[in-house]
């Protein structure tokens, strides 16, 4: 059994933007950070049922 | 060189159609969806259930449903069955070996261990389960497939193998990238290969990668001599920003991946030469 990807959803405190992070990805150095103004992401929701109502919106800012 | 053999793990426990549409999740979706992966060059079906409310399901009722209307549907169809043992984490120690003992598929997972399950929960495979399991899936024929989540477990698995509740050869999966699992990277698959060549010589392994792994474990799975697992139990995503259409075309994509590194695909009676299965 496995479980997909495990999501970090975050706002940009700066510019508003929806982002989310895989945790397979944790230590990649855009994890958490907006992919447009660079800021450290306010934490919204995660996987394992803490999902945000609009988690579809968010991008996914992996390489 | 050894073929490739090739599962397909269709549905999961998770994805439902709000993850993607083309997830499979009713009987007849998931053997449709086997049958289309097997011309495609699948040799092993990885099998999940949902209950009528897309959840994961260890119901004995829908793993036979699912299993008559392949075999009726398409009796030309001699894909691997390989059911789960682990498709609700309610589910008790009985539940989740009924259909085993029902059905008798060549094949089924053994979860080799117990670990935090999307930091929310538990995923427990208790050493008492995972005994009766191994002499189980003896006594009925049903071939374990060793899903190793980190190296730990692979030990495990020797430790099961020298106390007989597992039989030589062993078939893991290593399954790569999972919350809470080993990442997946090729420096940690090269780890679990040499971990189960020194703990399990003889052994055979395939592996995937969750999310943003899936690519690198696939080809590194290809170039490193192992198999290879693909599916929507894995990934909904074929590609950053593009939804999968369908389990097909994960496995039109393994299979090319394959045979352009100079490796043909195994037919299901290969796979079953290459795991040492009884047809």
């Amino acid at each position: 059994m496995s479980w997909g990807v495990y999501w970090m959803f975050y706002r940009c405190p700066a510019c508003g933007r929806k982002f989310k992070s895989g945790a397979d990805t944790i230590t990649a150095p855009s994890f958490g950070v907006c992919p447009a103004c660079r800021t450290e992401g306010e934490l919204i929701g995660e996987s394992g049922g803490f999902n945000p109502p609009d988690a579809n919106d968010y991008e996914d800012t992996a390489d | 060189m050894t073929k490739t053999i090739i599962t397909v793990a269709t549905t999961g426990a998770w994805p439902k159609k709000e993850n993607n549409p083309n997830v499979p999740m009713t009987p007849a979706e998931i053997a449709e969806d086997v049958y289309a992966c097997w011309k495609a060059g699948a040799a092993v079906a990885h099998l999940h259930m949902r209950d009528d409310n897309g959840n994961g399901t260890m119901s004995a009722d829908k793993f036979r449903e699912t299993v008559e209307l392949l075999r009726k549907n398409h009796p030309d169809c001699d894909i691997i069955l390989n059911l789960t043992t682990s498709g609700d984490l309610n589910a008790t120690d009985e539940t989740r070996q009924l259909h085993l003992e029902e059905l008798r598929p060549e094949m089924g997972s053994y979860d080799c261990g117990s670990m935090n399950w999307l930091h929310s929960s538990l995923f427990l495979n208790h050493p008492k389960f995972l005994e009766e399991l191994g002499r189980h899936m003896q006594e009925w024929g049903v071939k374990p497939e060793i899903e190793a989540f980190d190296p730990g477990m692979i030990a495990n698995a020797a430790y099961y193998l020298k106390k007989g509740v597992l039989k030589a050869p062993l078939h893991f999966q290593f399954c790569m990238g999972c919350a809470n699992g080993i990442p997946g990277s090729m420096k940690n698959l090269v780890f679990m290969k040499e971990t189960m060549e020194q703990l399990c010589p003889g052994s055979t392994w395939s592996c995937f990668g969750v999310g943003h792994s899936a690519m690198e474990m696939l080809y590194g799975a290809i170039a490193m001599g192992g198999h290879v697992r693909v599916g929507m139990e894995d990934n909904v995503m074929y590609a950053k920003g593009q939804l999968v259409d369908s389990n097909v075309q994960f496995v039109e994509r393994a299979v090319r991946v394959s045979r352009e590194f100079g490796r043909e695909v195994a037919t299901p009676d290969e796979a079953r030469e290459i795991l040492g299965l009884k047809k």
